[in-house]
This record gives structure tokens, sequence and C-alpha cells, in this order.
């Protein structure tokens, strides 16, 4: 099969801020996105805030995935906060997990581009991960 | 070993089945290949040509006696009903303690605490933000925090299970506890729900704290310590429920689990205790899924397999040793967070399949896993699943009553044939310890939980309210549960000035003593946590110090 | 940028001084499993712990048929995510083979300049094809375990001959102690070995063992400059 690319594959980022710990789910993505033709960095859960920043500066990150699934979306306001702070605002973030109904505005409002929950489908997130980075590349061009 | 099916006597047996078969044929049309989750085919009949008695004694037996099929105790539930033990873990220790008298007015009868999901993590409560706190397990930092948990709670009379992973500090804080009412270690009853550091390491990322052979030696010291000083305790329970939940089929669950209980028991026999002596009081935990017939004979299977283990591997005479004692708890990974009231119908099912595999303490879920630790109408509603089922549905009449069924015999069979291949892999890869290490275990489970994803993105394994029948439902999502924002910070507040009150240098000393415990080989780490515990140390202090000393957790994650 | 060979990346490699390397470039190769992000990760600690700024570029295979790759070095990382002396960058070998990644070259000469104290390069190897890290580290440390059939295998592939430092890790199993007198006498038996090639066994869980692979590596280095 030829692996020719147009564009160099799309870095992400697949991590878990906060306590909990559960990544069975955040790993199936991960391999999702390797199969879509992504290069997937992918760290252990309990990352904080300031390490997934520096993470995303680091690695040239183009997409950011947050996992989760007990409470940990409380914060990821923050870390949109601190993301918008480091000059990284341009890179999409996505959220997969669970978060309560009654909680989705406050993560749509800081920034966050959608909510996966249980239910969604490979071709779904792919397609939006795709489609992310795409406008990330094309806002990163228009600058330069 | 395997017997082929019976012989049958019955004459016209032959006949007849070929008859049905080919009724059978040319009814249904296009038949689909069914198979269950470990892999197993299941056909639509089963007869006497499948299973029959002729091995009733030595596969079988009776109840009480090896090899412990049909249940490990001669009177089983009619005797003595299961443990309503139902895990209660939520906001700050006032929260918790009015969860568990409200709970035991229901029908609990056995205490259960999951602490936060920061102590999981080995950190105290003002090292986190105050947004993450008690959302998911009660906040425990202190044998005050403890003392509050069960206030009102008789230590003596009441078996209660720790959700606590390695160093064990929630029991070192529940022996200050009962030192302080004045209540003697010796009748101290329940158990080190999280001593499986395995389990830990390979499928529940967030309960490890302490690197794997840090892990290993603190295990060893804590049951040696139970032995001698608390020794209405089981200090070990191994847990086949976080692999399941991980994605790891049925069979490999139980697999790995007796893997993990083979190494333990290896582990404590290397240290110079007695094999009968620890295998009298191992315990185990599992996950009941909604594949009923499954589970069940998981279970049946489990415990013969344990019963030749335990007499054949280690040598050991004690029947008493080679019964299969276990908890389990209604799988939550089952549950969905569409049209949630679905699951109080599936939570049934799963304990209907934990009561007929013989379980001895049970745990069901409220119908609002999916999206937050249980409300009170939601924990309600679990225990009087297991009240009606037992008084209305009147399981607990007859031992085993599915044994001798012509399916479930057969399914038990086939289970214990693919779990055997379970333990023959690992042992081939020179135990548990080498497989996990290696990332063979977390290997196998990986790709079954992504077989079954994708089972059930294709439609191919179908979710009712997920996949299928999926119209929008009437059923409001649950709020989810936040703890008083106030209690919350209150009690960050009092954690602060408990610091600044106790004797700082009688912990520091305490602390000191246990980095020197951690770095002498000789001495019992665990005596040590419990001595800190008690000169007022924190969980984190205690934690942190043994990280220091013993390496970070660091689980092999592979991705 | 360089790695995807963006538009200006021949223009910027331009302005980088193309001069003799001065920071040491530490190579971890080995087969699978044997520990050597957790071993890196020990490694990384202890010099920091000595106030030298580490960047660590790992290398990862892609995917033959999607292209894509799962990099998983920060697994064995997270300490030092946070850590302004730690830089990581975590790279797929896009098709590459040896066991790199195309641009490796250019990626070391620009951080080279950055003033990083120590660079490190994680890479997979396990035979023959993949020695290529030989040609860009200056310090190669070949990493073991013991009871994987390792020393057997590492004797038919070229690896063992690339290695300035051979590493038996998990030193707490049992046959640690064979596998280091095995490889010992693997290297009594090579003629022409000018310098002594150090055999040191480490525990990277509990970061025993480190400081001697420390000191192995100051030791190369010097011989070198």
């Amino acid at each position: 099969m030829s692996t020719e690319v147009a564009a160099p594959p799309a870095r992400v980022l697949v991590t878990k801020i906060g306590l909990d710990g559960h990544d069975r789910g955040s790993r199936i993505v991960a391999s999702y996105l390797r199969d879509a033709g992504m290069e997937v960095v992918y760290t252990p859960p309990w990352q904080s805030i300031d390490a997934v920043v520096n993470i995303a500066i680091q690695e040239d990150i183009e997409l950011i995935g947050v996992s989760t699934l007990a409470t940990d979306h409380l914060i990821v306001p923050q870390l949109m906060d601190a993301l918008g702070k480091a000059g990284l605002g341009d890179v999409g973030v996505i959220v997969g997990g669970i978060v309560p109904a009654t909680e989705h505005e406050d993560l749509l409002a800081a920034g966050v581009e959608q909510i996966f929950g249980p239910g969604a489908t490979r071709e779904d997130i792919i397609a939006c991960g795709l489609e992310l980075v795409a406008r990330t590349r094309a806002a990163r061009r228009a600058t330069s | 070993m395997k017997p082929d099916p019976v012989q049958l006597p019955l004459p016209g047996f032959d006949q007849e089945l070929t008859d049905w078969s080919e009724r059978y044929a040319a009814q249904i049309g296009e038949d689909r290949v069914v198979r269950n989750r470990s892999g197993i085919e299941v056909r639509p009949l089963y007869t006497p040509g499948d299973w029959s008695d002729g091995r009733y004694l030595e596969d079988l037996g009776f109840p009480g006696k090896p090899p412990y099929t049909r249940g490990i105790y001669p009177t089983m539930h009619r005797g003595r009903r299961w443990s309503q033990r139902q895990l209660i873990g939520l906001g700050t220790p006032a929260d918790y303690n009015a969860r568990v008298k409200s709970t035991l007015d229901a029908g609990g009868n056995a205490i259960s605490l999951i602490p936060c999901n920061s102590v999981f993590r080995g950190v105290d409560c003002d090292e986190v933000p105050t947004a993450l706190l008690g959302t998911c397990g009660t906040v425990v930092n202190t044998i005050t925090h403890m003392d509050g948990c069960l206030d009102g709670v008789a230590l003596a009379e009441t078996s209660t299970a720790l959700n606590d992973p390695s160093p064990f500090t929630l029991f070192a804080f529940l022996l200050g506890t009962a030192r302080r009412r004045g209540v003697p270690w010796s009748q101290i009853s329940g158990t080190s729900n999280q001593s499986d550091y395995i389990s830990h390491f390979v499928a529940n990322h967030m309960f490890f704290r302490l690197s794997l052979p840090g892990s290993r030696r603190l295990l060893l010291d804590h049951i040696e310590f139970c032995q001698q000083q608390v020794p209405k305790w089981n200090p070990l329970s191994v847990v086949g429920q976080h692999m399941q939940q991980a994605g790891a089929t049925p069979a490999e669950a139980m697999g790995f689990t007796i893997c993990s209980a083979i190494q333990y028991a290896d582990d404590c026999i290397a240290r110079g205790m007695a094999a009968d002596a620890v295998l009298r009081k191992f315990t185990f935990f599992f996950d009941i899924s909604i594949s009923f017939f499954e589970e069940v004979a998981k279970f049946r299977a489990g415990r013969r397999i344990w019963a030749r283990i335990v007499r054949d591997r280690f040598g050991v005479a004690d029947a008493r040793a080679m019964r299969f004692k276990f908890h389990a708890q209604t799988s939550g990974a089952d549950l969905t967070r569409q049209q949630p009231l679905n699951n109080i119908t599936r939570v049934t099912v799963q304990a209907l399949a934990g009561i007929f595999g013989g379980l001895q303490s049970m745990h069901t879920d409220g119908y609002d896993e999916a999206i937050t630790c249980p409300t009170t109408e939601s924990a309600r509603i679990a225990i009087a699943t297991q009240n009606i089922l037992r008084e209305e549905a009147s399981l607990c009449d007859v031992i085993d009553p599915l044994g001798g069924s012509y399916y479930v015999e057969t399914l038990t069979d086939q289970m214990e044939v693919e779990i055997e291949q379970v333990i023959a892999r690992v042992d081939a890869a020179g135990g548990m310890y080498r497989a996990v290490e290696t990332g063979l275990v977390q290997g196998m489970i990986g790709e079954s939980a992504l077989a079954f994803q994708q089972e059930v993105e294709l439609g191919q394994r179908k979710v009712v309210g997920v996949n299928c029948f999926a119209e929008r439902a009437d059923d409001l999502e649950p709020a989810p549960y936040r703890p008083n924002s106030q209690a919350i910070q209150r009690l960050v507040a009092d954690f602060v000035d408990y610091k600044k009150q106790r004797n700082g240098k009688v912990a520091q000393k305490a602390i000191d003593g246990l980095a020197r415990s951690a770095i002498a080989e000789d001495e019992n780490i665990f005596a040590a946590v419990v001595q800190a515990a008690e000169a007022g140390a924190t969980h984190g202090e205690i934690v942190a110090c043994l990280r220091a000393e013993l390496g970070f957790g660091n689980p092999l994650i592979t991705p | 940028m360089i790695d995807n060979e963006l538009p200006g990346h021949a223009t910027f490699l331009e302005t980088v001084p193309d001069k003799r390397r001065t920071t040491p470039v530490v190579g971890f190769t080995g087969a699978p499993g044997v520990g050597k992000s957790t071993l890196i990760n020990a490694y990384t600690a202890l010099c920091r712990s000595q106030d030298r700024s580490v960047a660590v570029v790992s290398i990862d295979p892609s995917s033959p048929v999607s292209g894509g790759a799962i990099l998983g070095d920060r697994l064995r990382m997270a300490e030092h995510a946070q850590d302004d002396g730690v830089y990581i960058r975590s790279l797929a070998s896009r098709g590459h083979l040896g066991g790199l990644c195309r641009n490796i070259d250019q990626i070391i000469r620009v951080i080279d300049t950055a003033g990083w104290d120590v660079i490190v390069l994680e890479t997979v190897g396990t035979g023959q094809s993949e020695v290529e890290v030989a040609s860009i580290a200056d310090v190669k440390v070949v990493v073991n375990a013991p009871g994987m059939g390792d020393s057997v295998q590492a004797m038919k592939s070229g690896i063992l001959e690339i290695a300035d430092i051979l590493v038996v890790n998990k030193a707490d199993l049992p046959q640690a102690g064979q596998a280091s007198k095995e490889l010992r006498a693997m290297l009594r038996l090579r003629s022409n070995s000018v310098a002594t090639v150090a055999v040191i066994e480490t525990m990277a869980t509990s970061c025993r063992g480190i400081d001697e692979l420390s000191a192995a590596i100051d030791d190369c280095w010097r011989c070198l400059a």
C-alpha cells in the first residue's frame, strides 16, 4: 500500500488531566487516530495543566484530545485558559468521555471544539480531528 | 481434562436428536454463529449428549467440599445470605457517615469505603484543585477523618472493606481509630480490598501508587502484620474486576486473576509463610457482566480450577484453603449513560448471575453509575434490587439451582478450558509478574477491548439505547453529584489547621522511622505505616515518604 | 519544522552553524520491553540533579499501513514534563529504515546549538537493520534485559558490536547475573576491541546502577573529545 501523503502526518496529543486514571477509552481513540495516519503523542493520566502546555509546545502539537471520566472536565476551562496564555489558542481541543449534559456549556464556552460521549463513532472522531488539524495549519500558514 | 460426551444408553436418543436438528434447520433458515464474550460458541440446544452426570462426583461434587463447583459452603445462601456490601464514597467524612447509616438501615449489612480520587493518587486534600475533591469518593487523610467516617459504627461487629491500595493508609487509620475507641485489633474484621497491585499495574492505573517491587514488598509485610496482629482481617483480595472492566473477556479475567493469586502465594511461600495459612485467607473480587450464563459458568469454573490448583500446585491438603471466596460487583462497564433507567434492569440481571454464580458478597451499582457516584435514591434502588431478589424471587432457597443444566455444565467445562489456556500462556511467560512486565497481559486485554468496541460500533453487539432502540427517552439525565463546596472548603481548612495543631516533631519522627523501615530489608514497612498514622502523619505524607524510598509507581501503560 | 520539511527549513538550516558538535549525543537502543524509556527517565533525573539540562529525542516506528504512529516515550517520562531543563521530542520513523528518521542529522544539529548539556537519542534496535544509531550517537548504550533470550539473540545480531556500554536492566531478576556473565564472556571473545566495553547492571525503576551508567557515559565522551 502506498504511503504517499500529501502533507505530513498530523501531530496529536492524547492526554488526561486531573485525578482519574481510567484510560481504556483514550487508548482506543489513540489507536483510531494512528490508524487514520496521525502521529499521536500519548501521555499517562494525571498530567498537570502546565505539563500539557509544555508538551504542546515541545512536540509542535496541532490537536489536543482530553479524555475525562470522573469529574476532571471541571478543570478543562483552566486548561483552555493556560493554552491561550501560552499562545496556543489556535490548537483545537476536543474532549472525550463523560461530561454531564448540564456542564457541556461551560466547556464549549471556554473554547472546547467538541465533546464526544459514549456512542461517538470512530468516523466522527477522525473526521473532526482531521478537520481541526487542517484548520490549524491553514491559520498558521496565513500568519507566517 | 474434558470428558467425552457420554455414550448414552438411551434408546432412540440419537434419532430424536437428528430429527430435532433437521426441524430446527428447516425452520431457522439462516442461522447465525453466536459467540459469547470469551469467544465460546453458543449453540441453540444442549442435551445429555453434551453433558451428563457421569462425572458428577469428580467435577461437581457437593457444596462445601472440593472441587466446590456447586458452592464453597454446605449451606450457601440458604444458611447465610450473601453480604450486601455496597461501595460508599462521597464528599466529607460526615457525608460518608450519613450514607453508611442510611445504607445499613436499608438492608446493607457490611461496609465498604471508597476514598476520593486524590487519595488514590496518594496526595492530601490541600494539594489538588478543590473542584476535584469528594466527587467520586470520600476524602480521608487522617485518623480523625476515619473516625468521623465510622462514627456510631460498632467496629467489632461490622466487617469493613477498605478500597485503598498499598501502603494501606486507610487501614492504618482504622486501626488507630480502633485503638482510640478501646477496640482490640483482634476483633477487627474486613478486607484490604485493593491489595492486588498487579491488577492495578495492568488494568487500573489510577490505583497504582508505588513501584512494582515496592508494592510487592509492602504487600508481604502487610500480610505478615495482619497474620500476627489483626487475624480476622483479610489482607489480600485478588481482583479480577479491573481487568474485566479494562476489556478482558470473562475467561481472561478469571485466568489472569488466578495467575496473580498464584504469584502472590508463591511470594508468600518464598517469604517463609506456611502455604495453607496463607491460602486460607485469600479472597477474590470480580466483575459481573450482563453475559448471564457466561458469568455463572465463569464463577463455577473458577471455583473448580482454584481448588485443584491449591491441592496440586501447592500441595495443600487443607480443604479450607481450597475455597474460592469472592465478592463481586455488577459491572459498570455494561451500564449506559443513554436511557439511564434501563440500567436498573441491567444491574438486576448481573446480580442474578452473581447469585447463581455463588458469590459470598455483592455490590450492586446505581442506575446513574455512568454519570455520577450514586444519589441516595439510586443507592436505595441498588440495595432494594438485592432485597427483592432474595426475599421475593426466593433465590436463597436452592443451592446452585443451575447445576445440572446441560448448557451451564457444558459452558462451565468450556470456560474451564479457556481459563486454563490463559493460565498456561502466563506460565509459559514465566509467571504473572514476568508476564505483566513484558506487557503480555496488557496487550491481550487491549486487544479484547478493541474487539469489543468494534463489535459495538458495527452494531454486531447490541446495546439497547446506544446502537438499537435508541430513540430519545424521557429519562432525564441524572444530575451529577457534587459535594457541598463549603463543606469541602471547611474540610481543607480544618486539615491545614490539623497539621498546625498536631505535634509536628512526633509525626516527623515517625515518618523518618517509616523511611528507615523501607531501606532496612528486615523491617515490616506496614508496621511503620501504622506507627506513622498513629503519630499523626497524613496520608499524603506517608505515601510521599514511601515513594521517595521505594519509587513512584509508573504503571506499564502500553498504547 | 525540519521534521516536516516545511517551506523555509533549508534556509533555516543555513543559519545553524555547521561546526563540530559539542554536546554529547547518547544513543539508547535495545529490544522492546527491556526498559529503555524507564532507564532514560532515570538517567535524565540524575543529570538534572547534577544541574545538567537534557534533550531527549525518541523515535517510534510508524505504521507501514496507515502512516500514523503512537509515540509513547512520554509514558515513562511524566515526571519531567514540567521541567524547563528537559526537552522531549517524540518522532515517528515515517517509513525510514535503520531505526531513526530521515532528517535526524539536521534535527540533532539544531538541538546541539540550542545549548543543552546532553542529548539523548532513543530508538528501537533489535537487529542488523537498526544500527543507524551507531553513526549518529557519540556514546552508544545497548540495553538488554535478562530472561528474554536476549544474550543469544544479541550475539547473533550486529547490535552488540556497536555498543560502547552494555546495560543489563531489571537487575533484580534472578537471571540478571547470568546475562551479565554471558555478555562479558562474549566481549572477551572479541578481538581488536580497542576500548573496553563496560557492562553495567541497572534497575531503572528504582534508579539503581544509574550513577555507574552516567559515569561510564561521561568516560566514553571524554575519550572521544
